[in-house]
């Protein structure tokens, strides 16, 4: 198997994986270990690049949102840490600061954060969570930290690791986004002025296209067709629908692409059989 | 006024159960069945649909730049992304495309 990152000298994490890992079930031998450093130290590092970047910027604008709105800055951090799903978080902030009611707050932020069923389905799967040997605790403990970054992220680099080798990744991706995001919603809370107005557009525009581009490279067809429809779909519904433009575009961007899948399925056994 | 850690609560826990909920549907999916295809394919549109509600209908300052130069920049990264297959290439050419469109335009 070809790995992505050869191993770095610059970090070292001499004390292995974190505690949370350390009773795993299924803990490769000793020999195999250092491959799982590997993994982690590469989410580790990866996550300080473009993707850090990008997070820290845009938790910077919220910090900046949930001022506006009349949080206080413990407030505003407890909503990072508490809820981590930043189209949500924008909803709530915004519609407190209009004065809209618990009831159609909690309606916001659900219909904006949906997609989070999907990808903890998706991302349990893929960090092999599901089997009868992990503890509910321990899978839930992992999926509060996914979000889109850490989603797309994990969609990108599953075709390089094993499953045991993906959770470290995500481990270490996940636990440095997570510090960035805080970081960048208490300096943003602190600090609005500390972005120039003309730098903030950049840093904001930076996250959409990063995660557009990783689906763009999924590792399986069908989904790099659902992105597709997805995206073309959803800003075409959102001035009619709103938020329920993602879930019609989700449900059917993803139907239409297992359509196509099937149908180019049946075109290759019909020729196989000629 | 509500009070804001009501606020704060409610969004924490309609975004909890949402992770809680997939949790637990995800124990009952055959990881090899169609449904999961599905699934997967779903939270693909579904993260692409809100990715490009932002580029399309943004809040704050990126709301300040035009729709045709924030659209063009993401397909100039698209194209450089599909021929080079290189992501920090296309990225690092969006971001460039997007620069050259808010200081010259």
């Amino acid at each position: 198997m070809q790995r992505f990152a050869k191993p770095c000298t610059s970090v070292q994490f001499r004390s292995g994986p974190p505690f949370f890992l350390s009773d795993w079930p299924q803990t490769l031998s000793q020999k195999q270990q250092p491959e799982h450093h590997s993994a982690f130290r590469t989410g580790f590092i990866e996550a300080l690049g473009i993707p850090g970047i990008a997070l820290s910027g845009t938790m910077l604008g919220f910090g900046a949102i949930a001022r506006e709105a009349g949080f206080d800055f413990f407030q505003a951090t407890a909503s990072t840490l508490l809820i981590w799903g930043m189209p949500g978080q924008v909803a709530m902030a915004s519609l407190y600061a209009g004065g809209s009611s618990l009831f159609v707050i909690f309606t916001a932020v659900a219909l904006a954060n949906m997609r989070m069923m999907l990808m903890s389905i998706s991302g349990a799967d893929m960090l092999g969570l599901n089997t009868p040997h992990t503890p509910f605790h321990k899978k839930l403990f992992f999926i509060q930290f996914l979000a889109i970054s850490g989603w797309a992220q994990l969609t990108y680099r599953e075709a390089q690791y094993n499953k045991a080798e993906l959770r470290q990744y995500y481990t270490g991706f996940t636990s440095i986004l997570f510090m960035l995001a805080l970081s960048g919603t208490m300096i943003g809370f602190m600090l609005d002025d500390l972005v120039p107005a003309h730098i903030k557009p950049l840093i904001i525009f930076v996250t959409p296209i990063y995660i557009l581009l990783l689906l763009v490279n999924a590792k399986q067809t069908v989904n790099r067709w659902a992105g597709c429809f997805g995206g073309i779909i959803c800003p075409l519904l959102y001035p009619v629908f709103s938020d329920w433009a993602i879930f019609i575009a989700g449900f059917t961007g993803a139907s239409l692409a297992v359509l196509m899948m099937k149908f180019r399925q049946g075109q290759h056994k019909s020729e196989a059989g000629k | 006024m509500t009070d804001i850690w009501l606020v704060v609560g409610a969004g924490a826990f309609a975004t909890f159960m949402w992770r809680f909920a997939g949790i637990v549907i995800a124990r009952h999916v055959d990881p090899d069945s169609l449904l999961m295809v599905w699934v997967n394919a779903a939270a693909h549109a579904m993260v692409a649909g809100v990715m490009s509600i932002i580029l399309v209908y943004p809040v704050g300052s990126l709301a300040s730049t035009e729709l045709e130069y924030r659209l063009a920049s993401f397909a100039v990264a698209l194209i450089v992304m599909l021929i080079f297959r290189k992501l920090a290439l296309a990225i690092a050419v969006g971001i460039i495309s997007f620069i050259f469109t808010q200081t010259v335009f």
